[in-house]
């Protein structure tokens, strides 16, 4: 049984892609097979990010097209032979993305024995963005504290419950799960940034775990490595614990608070925690 | 210094949650199916009214409030200056409104 997985947020720069990244190298860290497409046609960035931009040969506009098959564009990570990378165009419009096209690249990778199919939804409501949805089983919605990206993770959620595969025919609605990035605790408890309980109760999602604040994010997509790799790192700790919890593992709280002693030693990557 | 900056700047998480709590609940109901029916719905009202008296669909505003028990459903009609001119007591009001509540499981 394959399970495809849409990272969507409606607003742009939130975290998909390094969800996206993250979330699919940890399934496959755990054995699964998994691919990750970028829909972000035109601006895609998830090769950058997993660190393959200079294996990108064929992309899934080739695949939909019949320019290329799936398996001569799919990229196998260099680290992982369960990860398999499908990139964006980054010379086509995103009108090219057809409903047809794209049910049948999900279809063959669930042929070819893939547990997991990511989906990175481009920002926006768009065209790439409602093909990146459309067929998805499971949603990550990714959404800062911060107004703006609240308000359009509900508009997502509107559209997750209406103009989906699933919603359109009246199968069991998309599972949504919530994950909120950028998180900073310290700024939470001076009453400067929304919190985890303020963003449930707004969203009415549940939470599948918070990435705080963390310097080692734009570190690893510096080094074109996905952050969960770097498992010293609170966001990559964090990133494992989303995966844990995702497979149905009982993981402690994020927000769980620190030992008085744990707070006085915290070591300088704990104090990242802006 | 540092104190008196912390003061200043406030808890605007309280007033982001509070915005975000009324925006959500406004673009929720614009989304819901409930909607489909509106505009229809307004152009039959209007059909009835502008056969009585000639409003214009413009002078018609429907507005659909929900909460987790009920639902209002407000029609404003504001009705057009040769109506009022007829009773004496109106003629110095600029316009006259009528609202029409409904409650809808």
């Amino acid at each position: 049984m394959s399970e495809v997985i849409v990272v969507t947020s409606g607003k742009g720069g939130v975290g998909k892609t390094t969800t996206s990244a993250s979330f699919a190298t940890g399934l496959a860290q755990r054995g699964f097979k998994t691919a990750v497409i970028d829909f972000d046609i035109g601006l895609r960035n998830l090769d950058l990010v997993m660190g393959c931009e200079r294996r990108v040969v064929y992309d899934l506009v080739n695949v939909i097209q019949g320019e290329a098959t799936l398996k001569q564009a799919l990229i196998k990570d260099r680290n992982n032979e369960n990860l398999y990378i499908l990139a964006a165009s980054q010379t086509r419009d995103k009108e090219v993305l057809t409903t047809e096209g794209v049910e049948k690249v999900i279809n063959d990778l669930k042929g070819l024995g893939f547990d997991y199919i990511i989906c990175d939804s481009p920002a926006g409501i768009e065209k790439g963005a409602h093909m990146a949805m459309y067929f998805a089983d499971s949603a990550l919605i990714v959404t800062n504290p911060e107004v703006s990206s609240v308000r359009d993770s509900d508009r997502i959620l509107g559209l997750l419950g209406s103009k989906t595969y699933r919603a359109e025919n009246d199968l069991p609605s998309i599972k949504e799960h919530l994950i909120i990035t950028r998180y900073s605790a310290k700024r939470v408890n001076t009453g400067e940034m929304l919190s985890v309980a303020d963003i449930k109760e707004l969203l009415g999602v549940s939470l599948l775990g918070i990435i705080p604040e963390c310097q080692s994010v734009l570190s690893a997509s510096n080094a074109g490595s996905p952050v969960i790799r770097d498992d010293g790192s609170l966001a990559g700790k964090a990133y494992s614990r989303i995966i844990s919890r995702f497979l149905g593992e009982e993981v402690p709280d994020d927000s769980a608070k620190k030992g008085f002693f744990r707070r006085l030693f915290a070591s300088n990557k704990e104090k990242e925690l802006a | 210094m540092n104190i008196l900056r912390l003061l200043k700047r406030g808890k605007t998480a309280k007033a982001a949650k509070d915005r975000l709590q009324i925006i959500i609940a406004q673009e929720r109901s614009q989304q819901s199916q409930q909607t489909d029916y509106l505009p229809l719905m307004r152009q039959e009202i209007l059909k009835v009214i502008a056969k009585y008296t000639g409003v214009k669909l413009q002078d018609v505003k429907v507005d659909l409030q929900s909460n987790r028990s009920n639902s209002v459903l407000e029609l404003n009609i504001t009705l057009p200056e040769n109506l009022k001119a007829k009773t004496p007591a109106e003629e110095k009001a600029t316009e006259t409104e009528e609202e029409v509540e409904a409650e809808t499981a």
